[in-house]
C-alpha cells in the first residue's frame, strides 16, 4: 500500500435507520498531520472515526487511506490502529501481553516482539510495569498502555477516540504534551475525536469542526479560532459576540444604526450584496467597555448586567436595547463600569469578522 | 445495626426457630437419605441400629448401579458439552447482533425451561418413532441438551450483555480476525460463565429422570435404575449412592461458585 497520501474522505454519508449521522463529509488529512474532529456529542465525529477504522461502513461515499479505498475492508485489514475511549485493555492479560497483542497476531517472531514491546514501554515511561496486570495500573498508565498497544503495530494512521476524556485535568495537560511529542517523533498521521476545544486547539495541525453530521469548518487552530466561518464554530470554539448587522454599500449598519467599516476577508467572509443580513462576530477579549459617551471608537450602547472579576481578567456582560448580549473580557486594571449603568462596547474593526446570519 | 438489637429476645428466638424450620424443610429429606446410608440394617428405620460404611462399598460392587452411574456421567457430560456449544453462538447473536424480534426470540427460548418435562418426553417419543435408531443414548443426550441449552443460552446471553464490545473491537483493530478474537478474547473472558453453565447443565442432565425415561430404550441411567429399584425394596446401596451424589453436587456447586466469584472479582478490578 502506498503511504504517499494520508486519509481522504469523499462525500461520506452514514444513515442509521433513517437517522443521518454523517451527512456528507469530505476531508483531506495530509500524511503525518494531527487532525482533530471537534464537535458536540452526536455531531457524527465518532461515527466518522469508526468508519475510518472499519467498525462502521459508510452508506455512501469513499474512504481512502494511502490512496487506496478501504470501504468494505474489515478492521483487521486496515492499516489503522485505534486508542479507545475506555482504553479496552484486555483484562486477562498483562501490560506486556497487551502491548504484544497486535505483533503476536501478525506472527512476528518472539525476540522481535520482546524488543519492540520493551522499546515501547521505555518510550512511554512504563519500564518495569510490563508484568503488571492491567487492573494494577493507574488511569494515566492505562492510557499510555492503550496508546502503546496501538502504536507498536506501526499503523499508517492512529485514531484516537476522546483519548484524554477519562483523565483528570492535571493528567490531561501532561498527556497532551506527551501526545504532541509522540506525534512529532513518530511522524504518523493522527486523527483524534474530541469535544474539548482546548484539547483540539493545543494538539492539532488542523481542526475539523463538526455539527449535525457536517463539517462546519476545516482549518488550522489559528484560522478556526481567529476567523470562525459560521455562528456554530464561533460559539463552539471559544466565546464570541454575535451582533446582527446589515451590509450597506460603504460598510455595516448594526441593529441600533451604528455604522462600522466592513471588516476584511477571513474564511467566512461574506461577499454579500448591499442590504443582506449578516452577523458580525468579535471575541470578548477584543471588546472594550467605556462609560457612555467617553468612548473614542464607535461601538454599541448596552446596559451593564454583570461584572465578574477573576483576578487575571474582568468580564463585563451587557445587553443592548435590542436584546443582543455582549461580553467583554479585559485585563482587570481599568476601573469597571457600574452594574446597571449604560456603557459603550467597542472594538477595532480589524478584530471583527462577518459570518452568515 | 445488629439483628439482636432490632429484635427483643423472644422475637429473636422465634426468628431463629423460623430459620431453622426453613432449613429443616429444605434439607430433611436429603438428611434422611444420608443418615440411612450409614445404617447397618438392610431395611432402614429410626432409631439407627448401628453405623456402617459397607453400603458404599456394596454400591460400587453392584455392576448395575456402578454401570448406571458411569453411563449417567458420560451422557450428562456429552449433553452438557453439546448444550454449552449450542448456547454460546446463540448467546453471542442475541447479545451482539441487532435483532428485530429479540424479545420474542428470548421468550421462545424459555420454552423448554417452562414446558412440563412430560410434554417434552411425549413429543420426543413421537419424534423417535421417525428415527428408531436414535432411541437410547443418542436420544437421551439430545433430549437433555434440548432442555439445558435454552437456559444455558440465556445465562450466557446475560453474561455477554456485560461484555465490553471495545475489547472485541480493539482486538480486530490490532489485526485479529473474527476467529482469533473469539479464541483470544471472547473465550478466555467468558470461561467462568461457560464453566458454570456446563456444570449446571451437567448436574441437571445427570439427575434428570422423566424425559430420559421416555426415550431411554434399554439404556439404564442412574435415575432410571433408582426408580426401577424403588418398586422393590429401597436398598441402602441407593441411599449410599444418593449421598455421594448429593455431596459431590454440593461440593461442585460451592467450588464453582467460589471460582466464579474470584474470576468476577478479577474482572471487576480492571
Amino acid at each position: 500500500m502506498s503511504r504517499s497520501e494520508g486519509v481522504t474522505l469523499a462525500g461520506v454519508v452514514k444513515r442509521y435507520e433513517g437517522h443521518l449521522a454523517v451527512a456528507g463529509v469530505s476531508l483531506e488529512v495530509p500524511r503525518g498531520a494531527f487532525v482533530t474532529l471537534l464537535g458536540p456529542s452526536g455531531c457524527g465525529k465518532s461515527t466518522l472515526l469508526r468508519m475510518i477504522s472499519g467498525f462502521a461502513e459508510p452508506t455512501s461515499g469513499d474512504i481512502r487511506i494511502g490512496g487506496a479505498s478501504v470501504v468494505g475492508l474489515p478492521p483487521y485489514r486496515r492499516d489503522t490502529a485505534m486508542v479507545f475511549q475506555d482504553y479496552a485493555l484486555f483484562p486477562h492479560r498483562t501490560v506486556e501481553e497487551n502491548l504484544a497483542f497486535g505483533l503476536r497476531i501478525r506472527r512476528m517472531d518472539k525476540p522481535a516482539i520482546r524488543a519492540r514491546v520493551a522499546a515501547m514501554l521505555e518510550m512511554l515511561g512504563l519500564a518495569g510495569l510490563g508484568g503488571r496486570r492491567v487492573s494494577e495500573i493507574s488511569g494515566g498508565q492505562a492510557q499510555r498502555v492503550a496508546l502503546g498497544r496501538a502504536l507498536v503495530v506501526e499503523p499508517a494512521v492512529l485514531l484516537l477516540d476522546e483519548p484524554l476524556g477519562a483523565l483528570d485535568l492535571k493528567l490531561r495537560k501532561q498527556m497532551q504534551a506527551e501526545l504532541k511529542r509522540l506525534h512529532r517523533e513518530l511522524g504518523l498521521t493522527f486523527i483524534a475525536v474530541t469535544h474539548d476545544q482546548e484539547e483540539a486547539l493545543n494538539l492539532s495541525d488542523f481542526i475539523a469542526v463538526m455539527n449535525a453530521g457536517r463539517i462546519e469548518q476545516y482549518g488550522t487552530p489559528e484560522e478556526v479560532y481567529a476567523r470562525p466561518a459560521t455562528r456554530f464554530v464561533a460559539d463552539f470554539v471559544g466565546e464570541a459576540n454575535l451582533v446582527p448587522a446589515t451590509v450597506e454599500p460603504d460598510g455595516l449598519r448594526l441593529e441600533d444604526g451604528t455604522r462600522l467599516p466592513l471588516p476584511e476577508g477571513g474564511p467566512g467572509a461574506v461577499r454579500a450584496a448591499a442590504g443582506a443580513a449578516v452577523t458580525l462576530a468579535v471575541r470578548p477579549e477584543a471588546v472594550e467597555v467605556h462609560a457612555a459617551a467617553t468612548g473614542t471608537r464607535p461601538g454599541l450602547a448596552a446596559r451593564v448586567e454583570e461584572v465578574l472579576y477573576s483576578g487575571a481578567a474582568r468580564r463585563v456582560i451587557g445587553r443592548t436595547a435590542a436584546g443582543t448580549r455582549l461580553t467583554s473580557l479585559q485585563p482587570g486594571a481599568a476601573a469597571p463600569p457600574e452594574r446597571g449603568s449604560l456603557a459603550t462596547f467597542s472594538w477595532a474593526p480589524a478584530a471583527s469578522w462577518i459570518i452568515p446570519a | 445495626m445488629s439483628l439482636r438489637r432490632l429484635l427483643p429476645s423472644a422475637g429473636l428466638l422465634a426468628f431463629t426457630a423460623y430459620a431453622a424450620l426453613i432449613y429443616l424443610f429444605l434439607y430433611l429429606p436429603i438428611a434422611v437419605i444420608a443418615l440411612f446410608a450409614f445404617d447397618s440394617r438392610a431395611i432402614s428405620g429410626l432409631p439407627l441400629a448401628g453405623f456402617t460404611t459397607q453400603w458404599f462399598a456394596a454400591a460400587f460392587a453392584d455392576p448395575a448401579l456402578a454401570g448406571s452411574m458411569a453411563t449417567s456421567a458420560r451422557l450428562a457430560a456429552a449433553s452438557a458439552l453439546l448444550a454449552t456449544a449450542l448456547a454460546m453462538p446463540a448467546a453471542m447473536v442475541l447479545a451482539w447482533f441487532p435483532l428485530r424480534w429479540k424479545s420474542a426470540v428470548l421468550a421462545l427460548m424459555l420454552g423448554p425451561v417452562v414446558l412440563p418435562p412430560l410434554v417434552l418426553g411425549l413429543g420426543l417419543v413421537m419424534l423417535a418413532r421417525a428415527a428408531p435408531g436414535m432411541i437410547g443414548e443418542p436420544a437421551i443426550i439430545i433430549a437433555h441438551a434440548t432442555m439445558t441449552s435454552s437456559y444455558a443460552a440465556l445465562m450466557l446471553y446475560s453474561r455477554l450483555l456485560g461484555f465490553r464490545r471495545s475489547y472485541i473491537e480493539a482486538a480486530m483493530d490490532l489485526g485479529a480476525t473474527e476467529w482469533v478474537v473469539f479464541r483470544e478474547i471472547v473465550l478466555p473472558l467468558t470461561a467462568p460463565a461457560l464453566v458454570a453453565v456446563f456444570l449446571l447443565a451437567f448436574t441437571d442432565a445427570f439427575g434428570e429422570f422423566i424425559v430420559a425415561w421416555f426415550v431411554a430404550g434399554f439404556t439404564k441411567t442412574l435415575p432410571i435404575v433408582i426408580w426401577t429399584s424403588l418398586r422393590q425394596v429401597i436398598s441402602p446401596k441407593i441411599n449410599a449412592v444418593s449421598t455421594l451424589i448429593i455431596a459431590a453436587t454440593l461440593l461442585l456447586s460451592v467450588a464453582s461458585q467460589l471460582w466464579i466469584l474470584r474470576q468476577a472479582g478479577r474482572a471487576r478490578e480492571s
